[in-house]
């Protein structure tokens, strides 16, 4: 659905405030923000609401300035880009860098621009446009100006202002004057240590909300790590209802409103009857008894005969297409793929409802922020035995009954009719529907380890597996077979091996291969060694707590079983097992078992991974897991010639 | 004479396309079929996910009125068999740009079942990006084993050259066609490239036929240490005689695009003048500074203080007194500012435009003018290069794939009163292998502990090893700067706990002299530890850092290239804990090397001494060549797998008694 570019707002206050430039001298700033090359030493945003024959606008105009505060890198900071489209017009630009010249200031203005189209990532074609330009002599001490004059020709469309930013803040304001009669809301996220300062004041007939904060640090990214909105210190502001001759007109008070708008953009999909629809819904549904093996038949057929291609020129990012033609072309994006299946599926006589729903990049629930901003994406919800399955078409090998994985645990917003709607969770799948089991039978010869291996992929796994191998053919296919097989070191030899598909349906996959791994055991004099923890499931390295504060974000919970049976050579005899290890706090649960008969050592690793987002205070039980699991996994198996 | 090549030509078509119903009609530009059929799948392509039945693409040059018209047709027949191959091309991109028309765009699926359905041209959108215009569209209704047809015409102002490749990396080429017509009186000049062929010059109705093909091209990928794009299959093509005006002088030659390339390089307004004399008067160049010290100095104030981007949005970037006022410019403005400081200085240069090792080369026998795109400075009093575009790089370091290779010289020469210059292709050297180097010096012990070790390590990085590590000092702040420094120390072994890092020669300008970049630091680390009962596995290996591996890799196809010949020399020194004897030590002697005549071009040993409680090994990996032919790739496998192979060797420290 359709992206919002950040850069969205404001309005033509002409006022131009204090250049930071005289306020704030570069020693100062490198005081403030010791080691940093850059910062933003200013951002202001001021919006103002206004109405035109009844219709409210917004109007939004916005300062930027950066001050280089170390010019070694020399070229780092020139670039930059504004965005804006047809929801988000750009009216007016400009921009100039101040540079130090002795004791004054030297304005140097920017004079080129290119505009030119920036599609967001995933959609064909799209009306969002970029406009670059390079600010010139960002040497130290000087300070970029960007101005920006957007029009907003729907206040629905306002975007999110953020106060935190890739490089550190030292003043950021956000400001909205509307008129006094219009409800504005807002909602502040993850100012935890209480930097925003909110204040209201009264101007004539028009209020004004100013939101401040100061010396904010800059946002790192690190692996796994959620989106920005779940860390970044941002406030949402959204009108709620406004005035017009003594009527109120909500616009998003709350639910209801959205979901109003949104069944508006449904008015004219799918009202008529398509005979070839039908025909194909029969001709796939025929001998299907059960409305589950209905819906399911249905769900597989688009997802194997829709392509996803999106198409977002204007509100094509928020309407769907007609079924019809979405089953005539063979491609659509997920709206359309949620119309077909809606269509299809209330064509087999099923409740099959149009589903609005974010997907987990997005932090918020529609019952905390009842706007379109909670959403970017459309799936199709089908109401079987009372309980609701959510179908989302856009991955190819999802598996019937669950949800694609990026959806879990997000509210969605299903249509009912054009006047109802239910708000309902998608519900998380549990980590014992996601199993890798991992049975590797290994033996040595001549000084190499040699083993046979079969691996089963179920739930998400399975799902994975099938997308990958769509995607790998020919010589890729092994290549990424062995890249999956692959363990104990580098030098792991694949030699043949065997998929096999048990269960279409659930997308099971089981892979069978038999390898060597020359230099992977260590023998001398009358022993052997080997570390029979050939695959490493848990990371080794502890997270850096005083660092990190960022969340880590698990695709889906998971449960990977791994048996590795050694056969003990003739006339060898176990003469040292490791201990057995394990643990189990809320995040997961791990271990490492050692048994020994008169024919094998087997070793069983596990590890269940039971939250999806490991927040910082969950980073103490991980570490600890780390220093058991890491002592655990140096551990070697010791074999000595029988004398 | 022609007839008869091209009556072979059919004949050989016929034999070698076994299931196809149509060979080649070289001399005739590819029709849009009327009623289009299926094709049979040849039985080599029936594991592609996708391939091109025909890419066909015509040059066609008119004259209309007074003017030379140019008409780029292209026609394009593919089939997909699976959803990959569907997801590859259900999707189209048509790149043209504002000064030309694309006109006649005709697209179409063939479904399996036989069923035509047209691109509405309603759905045909236009999109920009870095200056390229392109119209897109979908493509609908396609399923597996479904034809994609399409076809289009550009018009534009006649270029006179042409580069055009058929071979990439996941589609595969039946069939591909070239046609390049031209009016009676210009006469082209065409060559085929890594097994495209091309036909001689034939005449008909009185317009120039050159005609080129292939079939059967496969897929053709970057490998590891292996370049595909100079390798792949292609066609180039030049305007080179005007029959009507001087039918026995060849135009666009080398020689000619010489003149214009220096003209415009080194031609300077009185107002840029100007600016450069002001802007030197900034960089405070010592008067005695010798010529080759005011060349380093020059360049390091250039870099430092004007800022190169080559996707810098003004359009007259190049103007130096824009460059001076804004401290921005792009490639080609960053030469041209660099000649008028030499010339300011009255220094001696020559400009240099390199066949780039990673890039399609330049033809010495057939100018492509468009193909001069990057610029070196070769200076005469000392033999070595510069590269004015390259921040990261200081005098004599220049890009590694720009050296190493053959490259066109413009020497400035006076002619009477007028300045223009002589040109020559010549070799630009690569700075020899024992310059490059990424040597390590380590000394572990046990803790006393006994369970985890204390490493003292050093590496010690020389020329190209040392350029790519440099930027770390100048592009990251500092916070960022230490944690990149311990990951590099890291890769000898993962530690929490690394102490007194230190770092020498670490300035860009360090290249000049080639002084040894040093990172050096002491570290505690508990990772090189196993326990096996009461013995301990040391694995020694891994304190040469993780090496690439080639143990198990798809049917090669490309020669290896280095990238720049380097050595990597590393002094391992161990105290073998009281109380213990190592078991294995022979597995530290590996010895893999090729040695023709005599010398050493390739090369992994390593050997040990013990001296009372001291174990000393010494690792010597070499690449003293940049490229080894296909023919000597195994054995470069061997090389590359020898380093992987010691990263394993791990020692057994047994208790004595």
């Amino acid at each position: 659905m359709k992206k919002i570019s950040l850069n969205l707002v404001p309005a033509a206050l002409l006022v131009l405030f204090t250049l930071p430039g005289n306020a704030q001298s570069v020693e100062q700033m490198q005081q403030y923000f010791p080691d940093k090359m850059a910062i933003f030493s200013n951002i202001n945003r001021n919006v103002e609401i206004s109405f035109n024959k009844g219709v409210p606008y917004a109007e939004a105009n916005e300062v930027s300035e950066m001050m280089v505060l170390n010019d070694k890198a020399n070229g780092m900071f020139n670039k930059d880009k504004v965005y804006h489209s047809s929801f988000n017009e750009l009216k007016k630009l400009e921009a100039y860098t101040l540079v130090p010249d002795g004791s004054n200031q030297q304005k140097i203005k920017v004079v080129d621009f290119k505009t030119q189209s920036s599609p967001s990532n995933g959609v064909f074609y799209d009306d969002v446009k970029e406009t670059s330009f390079d600010y010139p002599k960002m040497i130290k001490g000087s300070i970029s100006h960007v101005e920006t004059w957007h029009y907003n020709k729907d206040i629905r469309m306002m975007s999110t202002f953020y106060f935190s930013n890739y490089l550190p803040v030292r003043n950021a304001t956000y400001s909205i004057t509307f008129p006094e009669d219009m409800d504005v809301k807002y909602i502040i996220k993850n100012d935890d240590k209480k930097l925003v300062t909110v204040t209201e004041t009264k101007r004539g007939r028009k209020k004004k909300l100013e939101f401040t904060a100061a010396n904010i640090n800059n946002y790192e990214f690190f692996g796994n790590g959620t989106s920005i909105p779940y860390y970044g210190l941002h406030v949402i502001v959204y009108v709620a209802s406004y005035k017009t001759n003594h009527e109120t007109i909500p616009v998003f008070n709350s639910v209801n409103e959205l979901y109003k708008w949104n069944a508006g953009f449904l008015v004219n999909i799918n009202t008529t009857p398509d005979a070839n629809l039908k025909k194909i819904a029969d001709s796939i549904c025929v001998n299907k008894k059960t409305e589950w093996q209905k819906a399911q038949a249905v769900y597989q057929w688009v997802q194997g005969h829709i392509k996803y291609v999106a198409f977002e020129e204007g509100l094509e990012g928020f309407v769907p297409r007609q079924a019809a033609d979405v089953c005539n072309k063979r491609y659509g994006d997920c709206k359309d793929m949620a119309s077909l299946l809606t269509a299809m599926l209330q064509l087999s006589g099923l409740n099959a409802n149009f589903t609005w729903i974010g997907t987990r990049s997005i932090p918020y629930t529609y019952s905390e922020v009842p706007l379109p901003l909670t959403d970017n994406h459309m799936i199709c919800a089908v109401k079987i035995d009372n309980e609701w399955i959510f179908l989302d078409a856009t991955d190819p090998n999802c598996i019937f009954g669950m949800p694609t994985n990026g959806i879990q645990g997000k509210q969605a917003l299903i249509g009912i009719s054009p006047e109802k709607y239910e708000l309902v969770k998608v519900p998380v799948m549990p980590a014992d529907k996601n199993v890798i089991t991992d049975s590797t039978f290994l033996s040595i010869s001549n000084n190499t380890l040699i083993g046979n291996c079969s691996v089963n992929y179920l739930g998400y796994f399975g799902n994975d597996m099938y997308n990958n191998l769509q995607y790998n053919k020919g010589e890729d296919e092994r290549v990424y077979v062995r890249r999956r097989m692959a363990k104990g070191s580098n030098k792991f030899i694949m030699k043949d091996y065997k998929l096999s598909f048990p269960d279409p349906a659930m997308k099971a996959t089981n892979i069978v291969s038999n390898f060597e791994i020359p230099d992977y055991i260590k023998s001398a004099a009358d022993e052997i060694y080997i570390n029979l923890n050939l695959e490493k499931l848990f990371s080794s390295t502890p997270i850096d707590t005083a660092k990190r504060k960022v969340p880590i974000e698990n695709d889906y919970l998971s449960t990977i079983n791994q048996i590795h049976s050694l056969k003990i050579p003739d006339g060898y005899s176990v003469d040292y097992l490791p201990k057995n290890v394990s643990v189990s706090n809320d995040v997961l649960d791990f271990s490492i078992e050692y048994k020994k008969n008169d024919q094998q050592v087997i070793a069983t690793q596990k590890l269940i991974m039971k939250k999806l987002y490991i927040d910082p205070q969950d980073f103490p039980a991980w570490n600890k897991t780390v220093s058991i699991a890491s002592p655990a996994y140096k551990e070697q198996v010791v074999l000595k010639k029988k004398s | 004479m022609f007839r008869n090549i091209h009556l072979a030509l059919i004949l050989a078509l016929c034999t070698a396309s076994v299931a196809s119903s149509q060979p080649a009609d070289l001399l005739k530009i590819t029709a849009w079929p009327d009623n289009p059929a299926l094709h049979k799948v040849p039985a080599n392509f029936k594991d592609a996910s996708a391939f091109y039945l025909m890419d066909s693409r015509t040059f066609h040059y008119k004259t209309e009125g007074k003017n030379i018209v140019q008409y780029n047709y292209v026609y394009r027949l593919v089939k997909v068999a699976d959803d990959k191959g569907i997801e590859m091309f259900n999707k189209v991109y048509i790149p043209f740009s504002r000064e030309t028309e694309l006109t006649d765009i005709k697209a179409r699926v063939i479904t399996s079942s036989g069923k035509v359905i047209d691109v509405p041209a309603g759905k045909i959108k236009e999109e920009e990006d870095e200056g390229r215009l392109f119209k897109l569209f979908a493509m609908e209704g396609i399923d597996k084993g479904s034809e994609i047809e399409y076809s289009y015409t550009i018009k534009r102002s006649p270029s006179y050259f042409g580069s055009e490749i058929f071979q990439n990396k996941s589609v595969p080429y039946y069939q591909a066609k070239i046609l390049v017509i031209g009016p009676g009186h210009l006469k082209f000049k065409g060559k085929g490239y890594n097994g495209f062929k091309m036909l001689p010059d034939s005449v008909i109705n009185e317009e120039h036929y050159l005609a080129g093909y292939s079939e059967n091209i496969p897929e053709l990928d970057d490998e590891k240490y292996g370049l595909a794009t100079p390798l792949r299959q292609r066609a180039d093509f030049k305007l080179s005689y005007n029959l009507s005006t001087n039918p026995d002088v060849e135009m666009y030659t080398w020689k000619e695009v010489t003149k214009n390339a220096y003209n415009n390089l080194t031609a300077y307004s009185e107002k840029e003048k100007k600016a450069v004399t002001k802007f030197i008067e900034t960089a405070n160049i010592p008067g005695g500074a010798s010529e080759e010290k005011t060349i380093e100095l020059l360049e390091d104030f250039m870099k430092t203080n004007i800022n190169a981007d080559e996707k810098i949005v003004s359009e007259d970037a190049y103007d130096i007194e824009k460059i001076i006022k804004t401290g921005n410019t792009n490639n080609y403005g960053t030469t041209r500012l660099f000649v008028a400081l030499l010339e300011n200085k009255n220094i001696r240069y020559q400009i240099v435009f390199p066949s780039v090792r990673d890039q399609l080369p330049l033809d010495e026998e057939l100018a492509n003018w468009n193909r001069l795109d990057e610029t070196l400075i070769y200076f005469p009093s000392t033999g070595k290069y510069l590269q004015p575009s390259g921040a990261i790089y200081r005098y004599p370091y220049v890009e590694p794939y720009w050296a190493g290779t053959r490259g066109l010289f413009l020497k400035g020469t006076l002619i009477g009163d007028v300045r223009t210059a002589v040109s020559k292709f010549d070799s630009i050297p690569m700075i020899p292998f024992d310059q490059h180097a990424h040597n390590m010096e380590v000394y572990a012990k046990m803790d006393p502990s006994g369970d985890s070790m204390i490493v003292e390590t050093k590496q010690i990085l020389k020329g190209y090893a040392a350029a790519s590590y440099r930027p770390i000092w100048v592009y990251l702040p500092k916070d960022k700067q230490e944690e990149t420094i311990k990951q590099i120390i890291s890769n000898i072994a993962k530690s929490e706990n690394i102490q007194n890092i230190q770092t020498e020669n670490t300035r860009l300008t360090d290249a000049t002299d080639n002084k040894p970049l040093v990172i050096s630091a002491s570290l505690h680390t508990a990772d090189l530890l196993e326990k096996a009962g009461n013995k301990l596995l040391f694995k020694v290996g891994e304190l040469i850092g993780t090496q690439v591996q080639m143990y198990q890799e798809k049917t090669r196809q490309l020669p290896a290239d280095v990238q720049y010949p380097h050595v990597l020399y590393r002094k391992i020194k161990f105290d073998i804990p009281e109380g213990y004897t190592i078991k294995n030590l022979n597995d530290l002697n590996i010895d893999i090397q090729y040695k023709p005549a005599n010398v050493v071009t390739m090369g992994f040993v390593s050997n040990y001494k013990v001296t009372g409680s001291v174990l000393d090994i010494e690792v010597l990996e070499t690449y003293r060549e940049i490229q080894y032919p296909l023919s000597q790739f195994e054995t470069f496998k061997k090389v590359i797998n020898a380093a992987a192979d010691f990263n394993k060797v791990v020692l057994v420290l047994e208790k004595k008694g």
